[in-house]
């Protein structure tokens, strides 16, 4: 049993482990993460899914190591498009000839029509990894466990102590940026 | 403004910089119904907010193959945590009958 919880969410802790720090820190945090869980299970009251306790576990000491490593990215150098601009759009682009601020002036190109080479390509892979591991934590965390690991909007209030808006906001926030990193590069 | 401007406006609803807000609430259902009607009555006339969704719906598609790459099934340590699993069901036999 044991293990099948093991092989369960160790992949999982892993890849989110490791949009922190180094691949080998974050191997070393989820094995010590492990460690805790043992010992400290009869402290688990059941009140989140074991899941999300182990996770909660998990974030805290990766969040740890991270601050001590320095390895946190600072909110400022998360590109043009995140620090203190918070739209989904640069509201310079959203400027229409007739209608004025805050229409498209014209749609902007359809990916659909690009070859799918490109967008299969191992380089927008690359891209997209890049973006989600330079999103500020609190996004990074919500982006990953929703549109990687594929969790529910309950499960990820409960793994990180967030309110439901709060999640969504961050999801967004989170998805939009990596858009505008998928444009600029596809462009 | 003249009166197409204000016609266009008025059909649309709300402005382009309004729906993108609104692209992950109209993704995750929990749009008000007001909201969702102008949302959709927007969107089924602009076409730059319909690239903008698309291009979101595929950022998520993109997003969802990261979890292919390779990471550990197990953890390294796992006969350390085998041998703690092992050396707590011999401190407690009761328990770990039920466990």
């Amino acid at each position: 049993m044991f293990r099948t919880l093991v092989e369960d969410l160790n992949p999982g802790l892993t890849r989110l482990a490791r949009t922190y720090v180094t691949a080998a820190i974050a191997d070393e945090v989820v094995q010590e993460t492990w460690m805790s869980v043992l010992r400290s299970i009869d402290t688990f009251e059941g009140r989140s899914s074991l899941k999300t306790w182990i996770y909660r576990i998990m974030l805290n000491k990766v969040r740890s190591v991270a601050g001590r490593e320095g390895k946190i990215v600072p909110f400022t150098s998360v590109g043009p498009h995140a620090a203190g601009d918070n739209a989904s759009v640069d509201i310079e682009r959203l400027v229409h000839p007739d209608l004025g601020r805050g229409y498209w002036p014209d749609a902007p190109p359809r990916w659909d029509s690009m070859p799918a080479e490109s967008l299969e390509a191992q380089e927008t892979a690359d891209r997209v990894d890049r973006a989600i591991s330079s999103l500020p934590a609190a996004q990074r965390e919500v982006v990953t466990l929703r549109d990687i690991e594929g969790w529910s909007s309950e499960e990820v209030c409960n793994a990180l102590g967030i309110s439901t808006v709060n999640q969504r906001v961050l999801l967004h926030r989170g998805r939009v940026a990596v858009r505008q990193a998928l444009e600029d590069y596809l462009s | 403004m003249t009166d197409d401007q204000f016609f266009i406006k008025n059909e649309l609803r709300i402005t382009c910089a309004d729906a993108v807000e609104l692209v992950t609430e109209y993704l995750e259902e929990t749009l008000s119904p007001a909201d969702l009607d102008d949302f959709q009555t927007h969107l089924s006339l602009c076409e730059g907010c319909q690239v903008f969704l698309d291009q979101v719906n595929a950022t998520i598609t993109l997003m969802s193959r990261s979890r292919q790459v390779d990471v550990p099934l197990l953890p390294g340590n796992m006969d350390a945590l085998l041998a703690v699993l092992d050396e707590r069901a011999a401190q407690k036999p009761d328990e770990a009958s039920s466990s």
